[in-house]
């Protein structure tokens, strides 16, 4: 697969995929502090639902997330490639995920980390606890105790990973043909599944690599096809929950969009707020710094704590505001002309928040299409008329 | 159709046609005054029932009195932070259900459903937010929800606060997932500073000494609600017109109120009564035993009248006298339908339901907020889903139950999505467990027809469990 610009996808790119001795422990939910599980001498690997829900139909009612569904025919098919998994109580759906997956695949240790919905002192203090009680867990998994080497290297590791997932998302932002949509969201997939280490290095390369192509590109003169050149591109926002779903983005690499502001938790969600230590500590106008400066592994579980539960937050948080006036300045600073709102199928929590939404937008005249899907299971001939139709229209 | 029924369906169509906050008011303050009241009341068979309707309609009363302080509340929270405070609850799930037995579901489901809520959702939260936005619920002062149990009330609560323009009176008590000490500090905490904040608004001082005397009165109605249970492990002859599935307002909303002592301590007597006919009359130990194993000792009630109606059922006579215990799941259909019908006429009845099971132990008044979040953390819907199972299969074995119906209302993720193991765990205590899909208010999404060939086929297995 190569992009429009003839540039390489992300996946041709890496040629020799290198393989990682590392034990791996999965993971679901953004709030999941990956440098614990890296600190503990794990892999993070985060359970995308690759696999279409089979026997895991048998598990779980009907009308209930198939996101999750497929997670655990994923678990089901290859958990035995993992040493742990780590759930959130992010959801109804996790909360029974986790009750699920721990009593009908009881050779894999789980853990259920406890993430609260609150942003203030309260909870970051108990936050920093479950962080901590994750750790103890892995610990046991890993025979070893988590040092406050392991601790900070695993940040530094974590904090390139963003550094490097922002600026590709920047790239993309300015210039989407050159890396193309289903190239971006499979890169942001793929950075969530590799080992953390071999990652960092393969994008920094392929970062490089498509910034020399767009210099060449820019010194090069285009060859205008048709009126492409006269026509304002709309600039869209996509928004939802976990969307991995290949052909969705091949419709936006074939329609003419340009899509200015993600919010999923499979993308910004993963990597923005990146922890700067020391920053993070006076959230609240307390200074945690020890009397030498010194840094202390309760230091930088307060500040992962911190990182995790002021990022782009997921719509299950109680501010509902907070989570308004993110969107609302991602519209305004990249002149967003219209939302895409996608939401798997019975997410209460994504499904809930699109009435307030929608009501908010209406307020400020930027229109937005509501999609529900099925995770593997996409309609892509309906979907793709539906996003047509709202781009003529915007 | 008796007084009561006939009051009711009076007042039912009234509304319907009427479907304005300030109509209800009305009503709720005619039939909220005394003698009306006591006159109402009469014309219920059941004490309980009286006491449980007069109670009901003085709480709602007071929540549509716009003198009072209103707080709109989220089904499992304490509720005796609400009367300490001297806040009038208002639970809108609660009222969710109301608007099925009122028959105006399908009017609220379509207000949600043109302000984009997608029927995939829970229908009492849609129905709710579809009241909300008729302007048929009152208008609150301060809006307080939880995530214990359900994702959809803090959703659902802030769209209120906005509609009603009261954000910063919106709160949300965080319910951690473990019962542990970390998790009762972070809750109480939450609590305390809710309430704090509450008076602060309110231009009070938060006053100890009320929420000690509602946490005397809470242990007072758990006694109360615990000797009632108790009655119900060998009680298989009730009062007319008496159905635990109805007391979920008492139970929750006025704990810590006198009205919840009256109610359950009203309810402990009628039943000891019943009891105790139960006793003197034709009624023994079978000795039955069930096919497996399995608890043993069924109460043969060979005196009991059933109500004959035109349903029949196709279980056979295969032990059709002896009356088969069923534990009840989760909620049921608040429209009309036949499915209690069914089972009576099958001699099958509802001698618990999971909703009347006190699960929260004995409060410290001294401590009011940490007794207060050990009651939330206590909830067998909170945390694991063993929980859950643990409670379930306790009630399993202390009334002796045959056979266990959950009722998996539509979009309940967190109910049905722990159905698979509930299921199980009883199947290992050789209990049969039914699973029965539908909808608790709407009709339009339950089929009737199927849920009752599903009753039946239930019951043949039960039946069929039987030697003689």
């Amino acid at each position: 697969m190569v992009t429009e610009n003839n540039v390489p996808a992300f996946s041709q790119f890496i040629k020799n995929g290198k393989i990682s001795a590392l034990p791996k422990a999965g993971w679901l939910c953004t709030y999941t502090p990956e440098e614990i599980i890296i600190a503990n001498g794990f892999w993070p690997v985060r359970i995308t639902g690759r696999q279409k829900a089979k026997k895991a139909e048998g598990y779980f009612p009907i009308n209930f997330c198939p996101f999750i569904k497929s997670s655990m025919e994923d678990l089901l098919a290859s958990g035995d490639e993992l040493s742990a998994v780590i759930v959130t109580n992010s959801c109804d759906g996790m909360r029974r995920f986790y009750d699920i997956a721990s009593k009908y695949i009881p050779d894999l240790p789980f853990f259920m980390l406890d993430v609260p919905r609150n942003q203030n002192e309260f909870a970051v203090r108990y936050f920093a606890n479950n962080i901590l009680k994750m750790s103890a867990f892995l610990e046991t998994i890993s025979g070893r105790k988590m040092l406050l080497p392991d601790l900070t290297s695993a940040q530094e590791i974590c904090n390139e990973k963003r550094l490097l997932l922002k600026k590709l998302s920047n790239f993309f932002r300015n210039d989407q043909k050159v890396i193309g949509a289903r190239n971006y969201f499979n890169i942001l997939i793929t950075s969530m599944t590799e080992e953390p280490g071999c990652f960092n290095t393969d994008l920094r390369s392929y970062l490089e690599y498509i910034e020399s192509q767009s210099r060449h590109n820019q010194e090069t003169p285009a060859i205008e096809s048709g009126d492409a050149g006269s026509r304002q591109i709309p600039e869209i926002m996509i928004l939802g929950n976990f969307i991995d779903e290949e052909r969705l983005w091949e419709i936006f690499d074939e329609l003419d969009c340009k899509i200015s502001a993600d919010d999923l938790c499979s993308s910004s969600r993963y990597f923005e707020n990146i922890i700067q230590s020391g920053n993070f500590s006076n959230i609240f106008g307390r200074k945690q710094e020890l009397p030498n400066g010194e840094i202390s592994i309760d230091r930088l579980l307060r500040d992962i704590a911190i990182r995790q539960l002021f990022k782009p937050q997921c719509m299950r948080m109680a501010n509902l505001n907070n989570k308004i006036e993110e969107i609302n300045k991602n519209i305004v600073k990249n002149k967003i002309k219209g939302i895409i709102y996608i939401s798997q199928k019975f997410c209460d929590n994504t499904l809930l928040f699109y009435p307030l939404l929608r009501e908010k937008l209406n307020d400020k005249n930027i229109p937005s299409l509501f999609i529900e899907i099925e995770h593997n299971n996409l309609s892509v001939g309906q979907i793709k008329t539906r996003i047509q139709a709202f781009l003529e229209i915007i | 159709m008796g007084i009561a029924e006939n009051i009711k369906e009076n007042l039912k169509l009234k509304i319907q046609n009427n479907l304005d906050r300030n109509y209800i008011r009305n009503i709720l303050r005619i039939i909220g005054k005394r003698p009306v009241l006591a006159a109402y009341g009469a014309t219920f068979s059941s004490r309980s029932d009286k006491y449980l309707n007069i109670a009901t309609i003085k709480s709602i009363s007071c929540s549509y009195n716009p003198k009072n302080t209103v707080a709109y509340g989220s089904l499992f929270l304490p509720y005796e932070m609400f009367h300490a405070l001297d806040l009038a609850p208002f639970l809108p799930e609660v009222m969710g259900g109301f608007t099925g037995g009122l028959g105006i579901a399908d009017r609220t489901l379509k207000e949600a459903s043109a302000r984009w809520y997608t029927p995939d959702l829970c229908t009492f939260h849609r129905s709710a937010s579809g009241a909300v936005e008729l302007d048929i619920f009152p208008v609150p002062n301060f809006l307080i929800c939880s995530n214990l149990a359900c994702d959809a009330a803090q959703k659902t609560f802030y769209m209120d606060a906005k509609k009603f323009g009261l954000e910063d009176n919106y709160y949300l008590i965080d319910t951690p997932y473990d019962n542990d000490e970390s998790s009762i500090k972070y809750l109480a905490a939450q609590l305390e500073s809710v309430s704090v904040d509450i008076c602060r608004k309110s231009g009070k001082k938060l006053d100890i000494r009320k929420f000690k005397k509602a946490i005397r009165l809470s242990n007072e109605f758990r006694q109360w609600a615990i000797k009632a249970s108790d009655i119900r492990k060998e009680l298989c002859m009730y009062p007319k017109g008496f159905d635990g599935l109805n007391f979920i307002l008492p139970f929750h909303g006025l704990a810590g109120t006198k009205d919840a002592v009256d109610v359950y301590k009203t309810m402990y007597f009628e039943l000891n009564g019943f009891l105790k006919k139960q006793k003197r009359g034709n009624i023994k130990n079978t000795g039955i035993r069930r096919i497996g194993g399995g608890w043993t000792s069924v109460s043969n009630v060979n005196s009991i009248n059933i109500n004959n109606n035109n349903l029949s059922s196709s279980s056979g006579n295969a032990g059709s006298d002896k009356v088969k215990k069923i534990l009840w799941l989760h909620l049921k259909p608040y429209y009309n339908n036949n499915l209690f019908n069914l089972l009576e006429n099958n001699n099958y009845k509802v001698v618990f339901e999971e909703i009347s099971n006190v699960y929260w132990p004995v409060l410290d008044p001294e401590k009011p907020f940490e007794s207060l979040a050990i009651k939330m953390l206590s909830h067998p819907l909170n945390g694991s889903v063993q929980n859950r199972v643990n409670a379930i299969l306790k009630m399993a074995k202390d009334f002796n139950v045959d056979g266990v119906i959950m009722f998996a209302h539509w979009g309940c993720r967190h109910s049905n999505g722990g159905a698979r193991i509930i299921k199980d765990s009883l199947k290992e205590q050789d209990i049969p467990m039914l699973l029965l899909d539908g909808d608790c208010l709407n009709k339009n999404n339950s089929s009737e027809g199927q849920m009752l060939t599903r009753l039946q086929g239930f019951m043949e297995i039960v039946d069929a469990r039987y030697q003689y």
